[in-house]
This record gives structure tokens, C-alpha cells and sequence, in this order.
């Protein structure tokens, strides 16, 4: 078993199946972060697969300083962010208060959900509110900096957090 | 007490582990090749820029001889210039008495042909020169007679253009056509042409359209707009598709540009007013039966208060 620094030596010289170690010991908890972001499992292996090509080529970067993993967590979210901006048809500023109706009544919420249910719903949530909630609430940004990767107003951020906060608690209360 | 939310969601997903499928480390891979097939043909190029530097003294050397060359040959072209301009001048100043013969021959030999008409003038308009406008008072000498008959006849064949004409000369004024045979004959055979073609497209289309008309199964007569005010002025406040009491039996969806259902109903009657729903473009789709066959329409639908 190869210690972390020897597997990162080993990336950056290049070495395939070094490389294919970092991979295998890190991408399932990767593609999980990535599926929170994107609206579906095939945007989010793009993502991933983005993702890990920089981590790669940037690892001669790394400094050992802090975790490697909340290191690699930066590269690929910032991944996510620009693969979401980069599609023109997704808009970051707020909807109108209608959408939140509609995300509300098209699911059946059983009381017994799993993560991969409650992953389902954060998927349906409109690209903004999904964007924001996951940077601000769950990897725990804060607000300015995620208008900034987000390019819209810090006023935008909070509002939509507290719209993707109220429909995710609407469709969880059963859950505990 | 209610949890907060987002501390039950991080605790969920801080562990959350999902496995993308397998092929995606051979994407990983190949993507990391093609990374490094990129690099090392840069650093190719970048070697071979120390080799290309005695190359790019030789291509200096080569850009100063291309540079000496098109000055030669734009003063080359420009002596060139000037001399046929020197040349031009001399020319017109002997030229212009042949030009002159040649137009008086041509006129004479117009006149004998009694083809002397518009065309002539015209040309006289088109030709600009000095030369020509100066004999211009030996034009209609020459064809004063003959030319004052030709404009009322063209006149008069450009009205009989949609009267059927035959070939064969206008009863009214027989001369005038026989003075002038070149010219009504390419404009009968025109009017032959146009008034040939009329009576086949009749024969033919009817029953080509008959044909189709049989294949394809009935349509309702139906419009449905592409916008709609709900307001509550009274004018326009629903979805309403004309009609639609023709085709009981429908379905219709509307979807947001995101592509999700806004509006779903089975037997539309005209009842949409978009409530809840802001401003915007929406798309339907609108399926019916009509005399057991079942149609659908596709189209957007704009909603503005």
C-alpha cells in the first residue's frame, strides 16, 4: 500500500497506474459531489472525468499543505462551476416564486428516503437553486464567494438558498 | 425542534460515495494522452524554433528579394500605365473620325432595313460620347418619317398583350407591324408563350391536388393563436383554440423552455388562463382525434398580462 505522498510523487512523474490509484481511492466520493451539482449521472461522469484530467495535471502544484483531498474537492468544484456556467441556457439569477410550486408538486415523497432520493430532489432543483444550496449550505462557501463563481449578486445567492432551503425542508419533513 | 436542514443534508452527503461507471478512468486516460501528446509536440516546436532561426534569417533574406521584386514590378506596370495612357490620348484624337464614319454607315444601313426605331435612340442615349450626341441632328433627319409611326405601335402591342395575339399581323394598323417586323415578332412569341402556359397548369394541377387531397386522412379546421393576455380585461384571457369544439376528444400539454409540464389537461376546453405562471414563452402540444384519426400540433404560446 502506497502512502499518499508516494502516490502523488508518483502522479506527477506520470506514472498510469499511480495515477489510476488516486483515481480508484477518490472518485466514488468525487462523483457524488459531482451528481449533487449536475442534473443528471451523465453530466456528471463529464464533469468527473474534466475534473480528474487537472487534478492530474496540476498536481505538481500541490504543496502538501492542508488535505490532499479538500485540495482535489476545490479543483473539481470548480469544474462543476464553470461546466455550469459554460452552458448559456443555465441562469444563476432568481425565478419566479412559480417554479417553486412546481418542483414541489411533481414528486411523491415517501418517509423513508435514502441519499439517493434526497439526491434525486436536489437534482430537480432549478440549476441556481441547486448551485447555490450545494455551495453555501452544504460545502459551506460563503455567500460573496459564491456570487462571485457564480457571477450574480450576493443578494441572488440568498435569496435562492432560502427558496432551495424551503423546498428541500417541504419535501423532507417526514424525514428525519 | 425541527433540524436544520442543511446540517442533515451535509451529514447525509459527507460520506455520500458513488461510483461513476467503469469507463470513465479509460476517459480519464485518454484524456491525459492527448495532454501529453499536446505537450510534447509543443516542446518539438519549441526545439525546432532554435533549428528554424538560421531559416528565418534566410526567409528575411527572401522577403527583402520579394519586396524588391514587387517594387520592380509596380513600376514596371506603372510605366506601362503611363504609356498607354499617352497612347489612349493619341489614339482618340485620330480615332474619333472613324467612330464617326462607322455610326453614319450604320444608320444608313438601318434606314434601308426600315428599321429605324426606338432602338436607335436608344443607343444614342446609351453611347455617351460626345461625338455620337453631336450627330444626333442627322439621326432624325435620316428617320424622322419613319419613326414617329414605331411608339404607337409598340404602344399598341404592349396593350394587346393580354389579348391572345396572333402571329399574323394586327388588323388595326398593318403598316406600322410590317415597318417594323423585327420587333413585334419576338414580342408575339412572348405573348404566344404566356398565354400558352396558363391553360396547362389548369389541366394539370387539379387533379394532381385531387390525388393528394384523397391520401391524407381530414383535418379539423382549428387556428390556434400564439399568444394570449390573461389579463382579466376580458380580451383574450385564456388559451383559446378556435375550434376546438370540432375535436372533443384532445390532449394538451404545456411546457415551460426548461421543457417541464406547467399545464396538463385531457379534453381541453379552453380553460387555460395561465395563473401562477409568469410572462414568458411556453410550448404546447396539442393532440386530438378527428374522425378516428389522431392529429398533433406543436407551436409556442406566449403569455404577456
Amino acid at each position: 500500500m502506497l502512502s499518499e505522498r508516494q502516490l502523488i510523487e508518483g502522479c506527477v512523474k506520470g506514472d498510469r497506474n499511480c495515477q489510476k490509484l488516486l483515481y480508484e481511492r477518490y472518485s466514488g466520493y468525487f462523483f457524488g459531489i459531482c451528481l449533487r451539482y449536475m442534473p443528471n449521472s451523465l453530466a456528471a461522469e463529464d464533469v468527473l472525468i474534466d475534473g480528474f484530467a487537472s487534478i492530474f495535471n496540476k498536481l505538481e502544484t500541490y504543496e502538501y499543505k492542508g488535505v490532499l483531498v479538500s485540495w482535489m474537492r476545490q479543483i473539481i468544484i470548480n469544474a462543476l462551476i464553470s461546466a455550469l456556467r459554460s452552458d448559456k441556457r443555465n441562469s444563476f439569477e432568481d425565478l419566479p416564486d412559480y417554479f417553486d410550486n412546481i418542483v414541489s408538486e411533481n414528486e411523491n415523497i415517501s418517509s423513508e428516503m435514502n441519499a439517493n432520493d434526497i439526491m434525486k430532489l436536489i437534482q430537480k432543483l432549478p440549476v441556481g437553486y441547486r448551485t447555490v444550496f450545494n455551495l453555501c449550505a452544504i460545502e459551506g462557501y460563503p455567500y460573496q464567494e459564491a456570487a462571485d463563481l457564480l457571477g450574480v449578486k450576493i443578494g441572488t445567492v440568498r435569496s435562492q438558498l432560502a427558496k432551495a432551503r424551503k423546498i428541500l425542508q417541504k419535501q423532507l419533513k417526514d424525514y428525519r | 425542534m425541527k433540524p436544520n436542514i442543511d446540517t442533515v443534508l451535509r451529514k447525509i452527503f459527507k460520506n455520500y460515495t458513488q461510483q461513476p461507471s467503469a469507463d470513465c478512468w479509460d476517459k480519464i486516460a485518454g484524456k491525459l494522452d492527448a495532454i501529453n501528446v499536446a505537450n510534447q509536440t509543443a516542446n518539438n516546436a519549441s526545439s525546432a524554433g532554435s533549428s528554424a532561426s538560421s531559416a528565418t534569417s534566410i526567409s528575411i533574406a527572401a522577403k527583402v528579394g520579394i519586396v524588391a521584386a514587387s517594387l520592380t514590378v509596380a513600376s514596371v506596370i506603372g510605366v506601362i500605365v503611363w504609356l498607354n495612357n499617352t497612347q489612349q490620348a493619341e489614339n482618340q484624337s485620330i480615332i474619333n473620325t472613324p467612330t464617326e464614319f462607322l455610326q453614319q454607315e450604320e444608320i444608313i444601313a438601318n434606314s434601308d432595313t426600315s428599321v429605324i426605331n426606338n432602338d436607335k435612340e436608344n443607343n444614342v442615349n446609351t453611347l455617351t460620347d460626345k461625338q455620337i450626341t453631336s450627330q444626333i441632328p442627322d439621326v432624325p433627319i435620316l428617320t424622322d418619317n419613319k419613326n414617329v409611326p414605331l411608339p404607337l405601335d409598340n404602344q399598341s402591342i404592349d396593350t394587346n398583350k393580354q389579348p391572345v395575339v396572333t402571329p399574323v399581323a394586327h388588323p388595326k394598323e398593318p403598316q406600322s407591324t410590317s415597318t417594323s417586323v423585327t420587333h413585334t415578332t419576338p414580342t408575339v412569341s412572348k405573348v404566344l408563350i404566356f398565354t400558352q402556359t396558363p391553360p396547362a397548369e389548369e389541366t394539370i394541377k387539379p387533379t394532381s391536388l385531387a390525388s393528394e387531397e384523397a391520401e391524407r386522412p381530414a383535418q379539423p379546421d382549428l387556428s390556434i393563436p400564439n399568444i394570449f393576455t390573461p389579463n382579466g380585461d376580458g380580451i383574450n384571457d385564456a388559451f383559446e383554440i378556435n375550434g376546438i369544439e370540432q375535436v372533443p376528444e384532445n390532449e394538451l400539454n404545456v411546457f415551460t423552455r426548461e421543457g417541464k409540464v406547467i399545464f396538463k389537461s385531457v379534453n381541453y376546453h379552453n380553460q387555460w388562463t395561465a395563473d401562477n405562471v409568469p410572462n414568458g414563452v411556453y410550448f404546447y402540444i396539442f393532440k386530438f382525434t378527428y374522425q378516428q384519426s389522431t392529429f398533433m400540433r406543436r407551436g409556442s404560446i406566449t403569455v404577456r398580462r
